[in-house]
């Protein structure tokens, strides 16, 4: 299968961001990136919706989320540009059930450039 | 025919159009461990071809719609279904069960029987202790009736990261008896526009060549509410184009492998209100059909790939004008002019994807400077066709295309290069439902070389027929923006109109 476009440009995060040293708990989904060490992470809990993004690589890339909803939008981005040992975590609004599907990526956070070879694989939770 | 449990399914559907729980709390991750923990009808419900005793009702189950597999596993699911003439649902006419089964991507194809032609119905599915949204569907005039009018829409090009699907909400707002999809519902690349122009992105980046990859891309697609909205609001008379597959495949022995075309096919018939008959069988699917719509219209919907020769080489006049070429393939060309030879239609609309007027760009008859993937490629097969309604007498034959993400109002000739030959014939383009995302107007170039193109607009869209005995009316729609997401701030207007008047050959203003 032909290897899609290396990177892409995007805009916009959304929810509410805060920054934190610490691992999140009680996470009920987790995905990482696609290189072997998992130099970025992202987790889902679905009690209150809240996504947590790691960096977990001092490789000079940001770590990012990508999330699609059931209402035909996404992906909608969660960055981490806080560097290693850093997470940020999202505490978003869905729908009681609602399914939200995301993957975990590489990016350059001044530019907001996805490095689409790095994402690893999708998985699906739910609120 | 089995009966469900009617009184329950009443009971558990107050609620109708929207999904109701009966049980089940949810668990955190991972496939439903049990039956009846989560919605399974977020893809939404459809209909389409519309006979005048029944229809076909679709639907397709995935509780992870963006997970290969849907989130569906393994398990054979008793899907129930009514059809109902209230949309409370308190005269069911018509009911039963399907299984929805994991070869089959869990899509439900049921096909009602009996129903009286020419009325209004409404239908739904439960699974899982669920019940779907409500559809609206229609059955066909009787054989030799003969209805006042017929509304319908036409749409084609749809990619879905370079734009919003307001056409689609406008088609269902339009009520139409019909809606027709003339190709390219799904892209099987990524847009290849900038990040920043597109307004989402497929959840699977590659380019999709397997049964599993495809399915998640139409289940994608069926996650947007305003296509749903369309598909629920009227039934579909539905054929691909290339995108479906692969840009620009062709034929039977193309260098697209049988794989690959039984996997574009089965996810094709999976996802589109086709009847079972149409499923594929290896790498070749039963597409091409004939809908009829009492004696005001009949509807020879086309296949334009799966037959086609292979495209000449740009500007090779010598293959182009081998008289032995075909689009169609001899099989369905005999089809269709058997069909046109019946007559009893006022109006024969003939649905399929590519340009179907000459459209050369110098407009001189030696330099062949067309596109040979539409039927200026295939010149003789278009003569054949052409010079067939015109023997067969066919009262007013309207070719209705998609493809070139423009509209065009198009006059049909036996021979374009003698500009004051007689029209013969119609050609109504659709444009693109968000492909190419928001444009500005602009001439093209080739309508002063090829005086039978009478109209050509550059925006995204959809056409709007009213058709009865006297004429046709087409209004070519226009959508303000595909970019902008908020439908307050979208609208819609009748960018042109045209009118085709019965026995007249050609478009007219009104």
């Amino acid at each position: 299968m032909p290897t899609a476009r290396k990177a892409l440009l995007i805009a916009a995060a959304a929810g509410i961001l805060t920054m934190a040293g610490a691992s999140a708990a009680a996470a009920d989904s987790s995905r990482c990136t696609a290189d072997a060490g998992c130099a970025g992470r992202a987790t889902f809990t679905s009690y209150g919706e809240v996504f947590t993004v790691f960096d977990q690589l001092a490789d000079g890339h940001s770590a990012v989320a990508l999330y699609w909803l059931p209402d035909g939008s996404g992906p909608h981005l969660i960055w981490n540009s806080n560097g290693n040992g850093t997470s940020v975590t999202a505490n978003l609004e869905f729908p009681e059930g609602a399914w939200v599907t995301y993957r975990v990526c590489l990016g350059e956070g001044g530019p907001k450039e996805v490095l689409l070879s790095t994402c690893g694989a999708t998985i699906t939770d739910y609120a | 025919m089995n009966k469900l449990n009617r009184r329950l399914f009443l009971v558990s559907g107050l609620a109708a159009g929207g999904a109701v729980a009966l049980s089940g709390s949810s668990s955190a991750s991972g496939p439903p461990a049990v039956a009846a923990v989560r919605d399974p009808f977020g893809l939404g419900v459809a209909s389409g071809d519309p006979r005048p005793d029944g229809m076909v009702l679709w639907t397709r189950l995935a509780t992870a719609p963006l997970d290969i597999g849907g989130g569906m596993g393994t398990r054979n699911v008793p899907v129930e279904w009514q059809v109902a003439t209230d949309q409370a649902f308190t005269n069911v006419v018509a009911s039963g069960t399907e299984t929805a089964v994991p070869a089959d991507g869990h899509s439900v194809h049921a096909e009602p029987r009996g129903l009286p032609a020419g009325a209004e119905f409404f239908y739904r599915f439960r699974a899982d202790g669920f019940i779907s949204p409500v559809g609206r569907t229609r059955t066909a005039p009787a054989a030799g009736a003969t209805p006042s009018s017929l509304k319908f829409t036409f749409a084609s090009c749809q990619h879905y990261e370079e734009g919003w699907y307001h056409a689609h909400r406008f088609m269902a707002a339009n009520d139409p008896d019909l809606i027709l999809f003339l190709g390219d519902y799904m892209y099987e690349k990524a847009s290849g526009m900038a990040a920043a122009n597109r307004v989402r992105w497929y959840v699977d980046f590659d380019e999709v060549d397997a049964l599993g990859e495809y399915r998640l891309r139409y289940a994608q697609i069926r996650t947007d509410p305003d296509i749903n909205a369309a598909h629920a609001a009227a039934p579909w008379l539905v054929v691909f184009d290339d995108h479906e597959l692969k840009n620009n495949w062709w034929g039977v022995s193309s260098d697209v492998t049988a794989a690959r075309k039984q996997a574009s096919f089965q996810a094709f018939w999976e996802n589109m209100p086709l009847p079972k008959a149409a499923k594929p069988v290896n790498s070749a699917i039963p597409l091409y059909r004939r809908v009829s719509w009492g004696t005001l219209a009949r509807f020879h919907m086309m296949d334009t790939r799966q037959y086609r020769w292979k495209q000449a080489p740009a500007g090779n006049c010598t293959e182009i004008a081998r008289t032995d070429r075909t689009l169609t393939g001899a099989a369905q060309e005999t089809w269709l002019l058997d069909g046109l030879a019946a007559g009893g239609s006022r109006w024969d609309f003939l649905g399929q994807q590519v340009f179907f007027a000459q459209r050369d760009t110098d407009g001189a008859s030696g330099t062949c400077d067309v596109s040979t993937d539409a039927w200026d490629g295939y010149r003789a097969s278009r003569q054949r066709i052409t010079q067939g309604w015109v023997d067969r007498g066919v009262r007013n034959p309207v070719v209705l295309t998609g493809d070139v993400h423009r509209h065009w109002a198009n006059n049909l000739r036996l021979n374009y290069f003698n500009h004051s030959s007689p029209f013969v014939g119609t050609e109504l383009v659709t444009t693109s439902v968000t492909s190419g995302g928001d444009a500005t107007e602009n001439v093209s170039p080739q309508i002063p070389n090829n005086p039978h193109l009478y109209y050509v607009g550059n925006h995204r869209g959809y056409v709007r027929v009213t058709a009865n005995a006297g004429q046709l009316t087409a209004d070519f729609m226009k959508v303000s923006s595909v970019r902008e997401r908020n439908p307050a701030n979208v609208t819609l207007s009748v960018r042109k109109r045209f009118v085709v008047l019965d026995g007249q050959p050609g478009v007219q203003e009104p």
